[in-house]
């Protein structure tokens, strides 16, 4: 297929999880509401709440910094790349040599770094106290989340995501304890990184309870809808990285034609959906927990994660 | 204390060029002494006599236990001649198993304590704020470095080739020494102190990178210990670059404001924007994120970590991904931990008068600030030729080097097979660089570019006192209530007046230093109840002394007939 | 130490450059104790020793990847004399050293490191009074402007 073909697949994956990111939020929304028995926004309505944020002008607070300006787009950035570095369709893409499954973390983590330098710009309270439970959060769930990629190397032997999904989809890896345990991980992970019940709330405007929110309390106009896009971006990650180490069917192999590529697509389309509704289900069936609790919840998910590797270590089939 | 710059300095580049032990050991006085001298430079401050004390007594300890590892290395060659002094005969006849034994754990002792391992660092989160700005950058970035060369020269070099387990003590002891610094580091309110805490974690780092050098050479795998290896001295230069520029921008702060309490300090960013924005890129890099260097060498760790199921021997397989858990959670914290450093001093409003009347750097300093600031980038961005520089001293240390990095395509590095890792952080930051121009230009041409200044939001209720912010201590609350009861048995106590009593509601904190409550504190008694008992023998009459001189003599003439 | 005073062939130019820069060093530490109480000798101190660490950092690059050279000086024990040694291993710790130094010593020249205020774990002094207690340090460095921003 050469370089221009892989440069095209490339970008069809960074424009498709741009394009489909509120897409898949309006999905889940849309199944909360219905499970609560209201009839809900359209799925389209974070598409036209992400065009009136645009259209708006930006209210800065006084004494905001440069860095408040510029963070949104460092975060919007850092997020994006690493959502564009995760197979959604197809694996072995162009650029998929240029970071691992560590960088992608990684690169989380720098638009979490951000998002928490920002919230305290301002100097207001609430930014502050938003801030503070952010990290606190995010210093356990990324080891966590760094426990259960050691999980996927070891049976992988590789940290490069597409060959991870490659492995896991042609070498008849099988049921094994160790990967039921960081699928388990990984959805805690994914829970608190993206901010859904019990961790945060994402509709939440109660002051006490809420972590992004809190963070985000100063931005408006262009600037609020860039992070609001991030966050949409990360959740489209996250449920891609699931679908594509434990559920890899459907991707289409490198060097694929284009019919594999369109059933890629759909095999992807398909596996958000499903994510979709399993979250939204998830998160109506379950309460919020006390912003103490949480540590409790991550610790669990950073042992997961630490057993399933020490699983791995004691044998290479558990 | 002018005098004692470039004699620190000269001490430092002396112990590095030593090639025998008196000239080791006289560079490494020579760079103690010296360091100890501008530890007391503000000797008016009793707070800075007590650090330079308690430093003066680590670097005793630690000189005296290299002393006795070079002693071990050195006995045992043909002859009594001071020749065996030198390090080229040590390495001619390796130590027997034993005695490498005892130096790999005096080794540990001796370098371990100047390098600030847990729990030998006691000292320094005293001594290295103390000092002058420019001196405390010298001494966490590079003399905390000098120590992890003291101990690469001795254990890779001069203890001739390892045993199986010579990694996991050193293991043991980095794990633990990275989490514990970070978390030190996150109960600090003193801008200089979290700064001398956060070495303590990146010396963790960098000797878990030695010993997983050690283990896997022990064991076999010289490649992975190669990788290893290189990981750590790739750490040793990030951290010497980074904690610099950190130390710097602190100094910074300090001559602007005259604090360097967290809680006095706040909105510096619009005062010192240049200041602030190289503060900024260490902050990043130290927290390990890409595409910065500190996130490289952390990366080569995780990657040589995650090659340890090959090991044969199960302690080391068990112990090696604990050790990579912890080394997770530290680099977690330490995001945490900059972010709260950063954030409470240069973003937010001024909380004293000082901080509102900053005024930028001065030149020199500022452009000693963007150098290094570069540097960080540009490691991070070029790691392929920083490591293939560091092989010419891996190589003689484990027996092979890292395959080339430099050469290939498109800059990335492959440690060690293409389709089992890579990583390219040109690219990375390439791509972050254009998706952020790509969002920006699209806000420009299609979003709003209005932009109104007003007054902040805080869900409505704006205008409360600066004071009011979160501050060092409330940020780490959170931290401190889950990591912090065990560990430092933080407490917090809060005294509320009576309802309708007008008194002010207080919160106290309270937390110790597990190394010192249970390792110093008694040792430290225990002298004191030592010399409190030898104390009567001051004062004895002119009959008792003699007696006394003459039982010691009959007591050693006793132990010397016996010993023949 | 001068150069001269080298008693073993088996030494490379690198090294012997080296050995000249920690002599200069050590005789800077000398030559400051007079300086110190001279209006710009901090400033001269620091900028020399900036110049040192630019020729140690950049001595060190250059010798990474090179062989290793060795030289006996002859002060030291006796039978053994003063051993130096350059390998890679040293020559990245000199770079550290090296680095360090150079980027520390214009740093330095910024602003007097005697008058900066230091103290571990700040004073009490409240804020505005800032130029007092600098001012009450001040003995240790006189070279320091009167109207110095603290």
């Amino acid at each position: 297929m050469g370089l221009t073909g892989g440069l095209l697949i490339q970008s069809a994956q960074m424009a498709l999880v741009l394009a489909l990111a509120p897409l898949l939020t309006g999905v889940v929304r849309k199944a909360k509401a219905r499970l609560q028995r209201r009839q809900g926004a359209s799925v389209l309505q974070p598409y036209r709440d992400l065009a009136r944020l645009f259209r708006k002008e930006a209210v800065l607070a006084e004494n905001a910094s440069p860095l408040f300006r510029a963070a949104p787009y460092v975060i919007f950035a850092a997020t994006w790349v690493a959502a564009a570095l995760v197979p959604t369709f197809a694996t072995g893409l162009v650029f998929s040599w240029t970071a691992d499954l560590i960088v992608i973390t990684a690169l989380l983590a720098s638009a979490r770094f951000f998002l928490a330098l920002a919230g305290m710009d301002v100097g207001t309270s609430f930014g502050g106290i938003g801030s503070s439970r952010e990290m606190m959060i995010s210093s356990l769930a990324e080891p966590a989340m760094l426990m259960l990629v050691f999980t996927l190397a070891l049976v992988a032997r590789s940290t490069q995501l597409s060959t991870v999904a490659q492995v896991m989809l042609t070498s008849g890896v099988g049921l094994r304890v160790s990967l039921a345990l960081a699928l388990v991980a990984l959805v805690m992970v994914a829970v608190a990184e993206n901010g859904r019940i019990p961790i945060d709330n994402p509709s939440t405007h109660l002051e006490l309870t809420m972590v992004h929110e809190a963070m985000v309390l100063e931005y408006s106009g262009p600037h609020l809808a860039m992070i609001e896009l991030a966050g949409q971006l990360k959740l489209v990650l996250y449920l891609s990285l699931i679908g594509c180490v434990f559920v890899p069917w459907g991707l289409a192999p490198a060097g694929a034609s284009v019919l594999a590529l369109a059933a890629g697509v759909l095999a992807w389309a398909a596996k958000m959906a499903v994510g979709a509704l399993l979250l939204a289900l998830f998160e109506t069936s379950i309460a919020k927990m006390r912003v103490f609790r949480v540590p409790d919840f991550l610790g669990a998910a950073l042992m997961l994660g630490l057993l399933g590797t020490l699983l791995l270590f004691v044998s290479r089939s558990l | 204390m002018l005098p004692f710059y470039p004699a620190f300095l000269a001490g430092m580049m002396l112990v590095v060029l030593a090639d025998d032990a008196f000239t080791f050991l006289f560079g490494w006085e020579f760079m103690s002494l010296a360091s100890f001298a501008l530890v007391v430079s503000h000797h008016g401050v009793a707070e800075n006599v007590r650090a330079g004390l308690v430093y003066l007594m680590m670097a005793a300890f630690g000189t005296l236990a290299l002393m006795l590892a070079f002693g071990l290395l050195a006995a045992g060659g043909e002859g009594v001649s001071l020749q065996a002094l030198s390090f080229s005969a040590m390495r001619a006849h390796g130590p027997t198993p034993l005695a490498a034994a005892v130096v790999l754990g005096l080794a540990l002792l001796g370098a371990g304590s100047k390098a600030g391992l847990v729990p030998l660092h006691v000292w320094l989160p005293l001594a290295h704020p103390a000092a002058p700005s420019h001196v405390s950058a010298l001494m966490s970035g590079v003399m905390t470095k000098v120590a992890v060369y003291g101990f690469i020269r001795i254990v890779f070099d001069l203890a001739g080739p390892p045993a199986w387990w010579w990694g996991v003590p050193v293991l043991l002891v980095a794990g633990p020494t990275a989490v514990a610094g970070v978390l030190y580091a996150l109960m600090q309110t003193d801008v200089k102190r979290v700064l001398a805490c956060s070495t303590i974690e990146n010396i963790g780092i960098i000797f878990v990178g030695l010993g997983l050098a050690l283990a896997f050479e022990a064991n076999g795998a010289p490649a992975v210990a190669a990788l290893a290896l290189t990981a750590a001295l790739f750490h040793v230069v990030n951290h010497a670059l980074f904690k610099s520029l950190l130390f710097f921008g602190a100094g910074a702060v300090l001559v602007a404001t005259g604090e360097k309490r967290m809680g006095m300090l706040g909105g510096l960013i619009h005062a010192m924007p240049q200041t602030a924005l190289a503060m900024l890129v260490g902050a990043a890099a130290i927290s390990a994120l890409p595409p910065l260097n500190g996130f490289v060498s952390e990366w080569l760790t995780f990657q040589a970590i995650l090659l340890s199921p090959d090991l044969p021997v199960w302690g080391l397989k068990m112990l090696i991904p604990a050790v990579g858990a912890l080394l997770a959670l530290a680099a977690a914290l330490a995001a945490a931990c900059f972010v709260r450093l950063y954030g409470i001093v240069f973003l937010g409003r001024p909380r004293s008068a000082a901080a509102s009347q900053a005024r930028e750097a001065d030149g020199f300093t500022r452009t000693a600030m963007a150098s290094l600031a570069v540097l960080c980038l540009a490691a991070g961005i070029l790691p392929g030729p920083v490591i293939d520089a560091l092989q010419g001293a891996v190589a003689p240390l484990v027996g092979v080097r890292m395959t080339g990095q430099g050469h290939l395509a498109w800059l990335s590095i492959i440690p060690v097979a293409e389709g089992r890792s890579s990583y390219n952080g040109f690219l990375v930051f390439v791509f972050i660089a254009l998706s952020a121009s790509l969002a920006a230009l699209a806000v420009h041409a299609f979003g709003s570019r209005a932009v109104r200044r007003a007054p902040a939001w805080d869900c409505g209720f704006p205008g409360d006192d600066p004071l009011a912010q979160y501050s060092a201590e409330s940020f780490a609350q959170p931290l401190r209530r889950v990591f912090g009861r065990s560990l430092f048995a933080a407490r917090e106590t809060v005294t509320m007046p009576p309802p309708g009593d007008m008194a002010p509601a207080r919160l106290s904190v309270s937390e110790r230093d597990p190394a010192w409550a249970f390792l110093f504190a008694p040792l430290g008694r225990a002298v004191s109840a030592l010399s409190g008992r030898a104390n009567a023998i001051a004062h004895l009459n002119i009959r008792n002394y003699l007696a006394l001189v003459f039982g010691a003599l009959v007591l050693l003439l006793v132990v010397l007939a016996l010993w023949a | 130490m001068p150069a001269s005073a080298i008693t073993s062939a088996a030494s490379a130019p690198a090294l012997q450059l080296l050995v000249a820069g920690i002599v200069a060093l050590v005789l800077l530490a000398a030559g400051a104790v007079p300086l110190a109480r001279k209006a710009g000798g901090s400033a001269l101190v620091y900028g020399a020793a900036a110049a040192i660490c630019v020729l140690v950092l950049g001595t060190a690059l250059s010798s990474l990847g090179g062989a290793p050279a060795s030289l006996i000086l002859p002060p030291g024990l006796p039978e053994l004399g003063g051993r130096l040694r350059l390998d890679a291993l040293a020559a990245v710790g000199l770079d550290g050293d090296g680095l360090g130094g150079a980027a520390a010593s214009p740093f330095a020249l910024g602003f007097p490191p005697g008058c900066a205020p230091g103290g571990a774990g700040g004073g009490a002094s409240p804020p505005g009074a800032m130029p007092a207690t600098s001012r009450r340090r001040n003995g240790c460095c006189p070279s320091i402007p009167p109207s110095w921003p603290a």
